[in-house]
């Protein structure tokens, strides 16, 4: 395991996001000096390193080619897991999802952060189209991985995501000061108790409501908040969210989406459909209607009324 | 009496900052040990200072994280061995972190129990510690150890599992487990 500045990870990002952009159906591998080239898709890059307290990196996938409409610049998306110190002695496994420009280049602005926590028994790749579908609009997104995918028992991992996305080389381009908290189901409950710690400019509460141990921190709580609930959601009903959103203070959006689910605000909505809780949505409308609320909150924008969602501001 | 122990550790999820595996037991040995878990190997001794009482200290490797730990405890037998044997233990951990670099240390107690006659019994665990870290911060482990212990002709395997929760003030709670096998013989 060798160490590898910056400047050759840009470097070798560039030839990678070059090649996939070009020709789909490649897998790429970086191995230290040695390249392979092989059929059939998908990962993209693979490389080791030491950088100061930033254990070890795999860069991994590039994709969503092209030109963004919201950020004037043709962007390209990366996505890196990497592991890092957390609880002094863990390492925790981080995937970043950031967007570089059509050179493959780390961009020159500073952009918002989301660190989001995994719901019970999900990771990281379970939430992975949201972070695809964000980086592309400007966000820098982290997943951390959870102990036993139970985020209640690594709580402090969220933190260092955080800490993570203000080290080097993510701070040249992520704003230290605009990064949100998020989370769902299980993992809402947590982003609660890490925006109750501080270091966090927005919370994010998917299908989810706060710890009963939190009402009493949360009614000192200030930073602007979203409830998002799911119309069909089996686990965390509509109910139980509506009732518990009092809890939290304003500024608060709380946007019920019509016709999602519970895990429809994850990659695949399977899970519902063996529990016999039927979407009233498909799985691609969910997303559609889950980003564009989450992209107005996060740029902090007021939530607009729209058709299958219905929002309520206080 | 001094026995040397032996142990090959299997299975599990996350150590560190904990007691020795070797002191969560009634029934005291001198030995000499190896273990592997699932997350970390290493080899420890284990020296009777009298019939009651003994030394004992633990370098362990935890090749997951890739923090190295030193562990060192004073057990002391509060009866004869019967069918139930208990014991209690004082020690010091002591941790090094690559890459920061940083470094842990803390006191820790704990109460064991042995059940059954010493050819196969099993062994019940309870600790409890507390950790300062170079970096400031601190934690308090608290595990609950189980194994069952096979021993003939001077050598032993136990297959032992520990679980628990580093409560950190400053960031709520960790989750911790490890099951690990080991084997080892009497000096």
């Amino acid at each position: 395991m060798g160490h590898l500045s910056q400047e050759k990870i840009v470097t070798a990002l560039k030839e990678v996001t070059q090649v996939i952009c070009k020709h789909h159906p490649f897998t790429l591998n970086l191995q230290g000096a040695n390249t392979f080239v092989t059929e059939r898709a998908p990962t993209v890059l693979w490389y080791r390193y030491d950088m100061n307290r930033l254990v070890s990196l795999m860069l991994t996938v590039c994709f969503s080619c092209g030109p963004n409409p919201d950020v004037n610049v043709a962007l390209q998306v990366v996505r890196s897991s990497l592991q890092v110190r957390a609880n002094d002695t863990d390492l925790v496994n981080v995937e970043v999802t950031y967007p570089v420009d059509d050179q493959g280049r780390f961009l020159k602005t500073k952009l918002p952060g989301l660190v989001f926590v995994p719901g019970g028994l999900l990771g990281p790749a379970d939430y992975r189209w949201l972070a695809d579908a964000l980086a592309p609009r400007g966000f820098v997104v982290a997943i951390p991985e959870q102990s036993l995918r139970l985020a209640f028992f690594s709580i402090g991992n969220g933190e260092a995501a955080r800490k993570l996305l203000t080290s080097s080389p993510y701070d040249a381009f992520v704003n230290a000061d605009n990064i949100a908290i998020g989370g769902h189901s299980l993992g809402g409950v947590v982003a609660v108790k890490l925006a109750l710690k501080g270091g966090f400019s927005q919370l994010m509460v998917q299908a989810s409501y706060a710890d009963t141990a939190d009402y009493k921190a949360l009614e000192s709580y200030s930073k602007p908040t979203l409830l998002l609930a799911g119309e069909n959601d089996c686990m965390a009903s509509i109910d139980r969210i509506k009732a518990e959103s009092a809890k939290f203070p304003t500024p608060l959006a709380l946007v019920t989406v019509k016709g999602v689910t519970h895990y429809q605000f994850t990659n695949s909505d399977a899970p519902d459909f063996q529990k016999k809780c039927d979407p009233g949505i498909s799985l691609d409308d969910a997303h559609a209607t889950v980003l564009s609320v989450v992209t107005q909150f996060l740029q902090g924008r007021p939530i607009s009324p729209a058709d299958g969602i219905e929002v309520e501001q206080r | 009496m001094k026995v040397v122990g032996f142990g090959l550790l299997l299975t599990a999820t996350l150590s560190q900052a904990e007691p020795l595996w070797s002191i969560s037991q009634g029934q005291l040995r001198a030995d000499a040990h190896l273990m592997l878990g699932t997350r970390s190997a290493g080899l420890g001794f284990a020296t009777l200072r009298t019939e009651r009482d003994m030394w004992a200290g633990e370098a362990v490797f935890d090749y997951v994280s890739r923090v190295v730990e030193a562990r060192a405890a004073y057990t002391r037998q509060l009866t004869e061995n019967r069918f139930f044997t208990p014991a209690f233990s004082v020690g010091v951990s002591a941790l090094l972190i690559p890459e920061t670099p940083g470094f842990g240390i803390g006191p820790h107690v704990s109460l064991g129990l042995s059940i059954g006659p010493p050819i196969f019994h099993g062994e019940l665990g309870l600790a409890s510690g507390l950790e300062f870290f170079t970096s400031g911060s601190l934690r308090l482990p608290q595990r609950l150890q189980a194994g069952l212990r096979f021993t003939y002709m001077g050598f032993s395997a136990c297959l032992a599992i520990r679980g628990g929760v580093d409560v950190v003030p400053s960031s709520f709670f960790v989750g911790r487990g490890e099951i690990l096998l080991s084997a080892g013989w009497r000096l």
